[in-house]
């Protein structure tokens, strides 16, 4: 609605101040009205940035919680929850010579938790951050053949010593604790199937 | 008559005062119940230890072949007594109905580990009757 009238009036008082210059702003039909000041420059929305609170997660995950991964190159496959990172994402471990999942990212949409805990004492997830998972980036100059060439080759390039330093060291304190449990290496080295007559949404975890 | 003189034979379940029931149908599914009245060709009053006093179709009745001594539209205390007289809990959970149902109970309820581990120990078990079947096989065809 158009601002149709304007008055200065001595001492207006609204919501926030005193104000000289008010204006009004009124709303064709119904010819009611608001005044609003004029003066006051439009203050901006504020910014969620600084409030940034990590990802809620789920409460039936914690720490050495074994998750089915649903999604992606490594679904049905049972792993180790070990910590939730920076950026709100779990890292998992298959471990990975248990299932061949290595230290990875995982969205905990893309999981379903089990009941299963593995006591997690004794396993060292401090040198693991989301700075580990960041890949090469890709080259932003216009593509000529030498820059294609050698995106392809750095998506391939394989996998890091600190990675796979890290991989060691967590999956062998975490193999103890595995192998404390009776069944629990066959269980995790087995895939997640459904079959005839299992529903979801009927089964419990 | 003849009719009669069947139905007062043991093998009949009557749906009389004081059969005990079981519900197979519905919120109240494997709960047993005591039959206090009968309403119409298809309803009766049901009372029980685990389920308030209610009407119930007998569609979702079924019988059992044990009794308690109760009257027409005995009270609920009246029930309970004779129920635990008769101790009918012990008696129920001794049939195969009771026992099936607290399978199919254990079955849902398994976690992903447990019905893993199941799966494991049925492999082993249907691996070795399968040894032992072989055998017989080749005893029988000599």
């Amino acid at each position: 609605p158009k601002a149709t009238q304007t008055r200065n009036c001595t001492m207006t008082k609204t919501k926030n101040s005193l104000s000289r210059a008010s204006v009004r702003r009124q709303f064709p039909n119904t010819g009611k009205g608001e005044w609003y000041n004029a003066d006051k420059a439009p203050t901006p929305l504020k910014s969620r940035k600084a409030n940034h609170k990590p990802t809620r997660l789920r409460s039936s995950i914690s720490p050495g919680t074994i998750l089915i991964l649903v999604a992606g190159k490594y679904r049905g496959k049972r792993v180790v929850f070990l910590k939730q990172l920076e950026s709100g994402l779990l890292l998992v471990t298959g471990p990975y010579r248990m299932n061949g999942v290595p230290l990875r990212r995982v969205n905990q949409a893309f999981v379903i938790a089990t009941s299963t805990q593995v006591d997690l004492a004794g396993v060292d997830t401090a040198g693991v951050t989301d700075a580990l998972f960041k890949g090469a980036k890709p080259s932003t100059k216009k593509s000529a053949q030498k820059d294609f060439l050698a995106a392809e080759a750095a998506e391939k390039a394989p996998v890091s010593d600190e990675k796979k330093a890290l991989q060691k060291k967590v999956d062998a304190a975490l193999a103890k604790k595995i192998k404390a449990v009776p069944s629990l290496k066959d269980y995790l080295k087995s895939a997640f199937t459904l079959s005839s007559g299992q529903y979801p949404h009927n089964l419990k975890f | 008559g003849k009719l009669k003189q069947l139905r007062n034979m043991s093998h009949y379940r009557n749906v009389e005062v004081g059969r005990i029931c079981w519900i197979n149908y519905g919120e109240l599914y494997g709960k047993t119940v005591s039959v206090v009245d009968i309403l119409d060709q298809n309803r009766v009053l049901v009372d029980g230890p685990a389920v308030s006093r209610c009407q119930m179709p007998l569609r979702r009745l079924g019988l059992t072949n044990m009794k308690v001594a109760i009257q027409r539209g005995q009270r609920h205390k009246g029930v309970i007594n004779a129920w635990n007289a008769a101790k009918i809990d012990e008696q129920w959970a001794k049939t195969s109905i009771a026992r099936r149902l607290a399978r199919s109970a254990t079955r849902a309820n398994l976690s992903d580990f447990e019905r893993f581990k199941v799966g494991v120990a049925k492999r082993q078990r249907n691996a070795a009757v399968a040894v032992e079947a072989a055998k017989l096989k080749k005893q029988s065809k000599k």
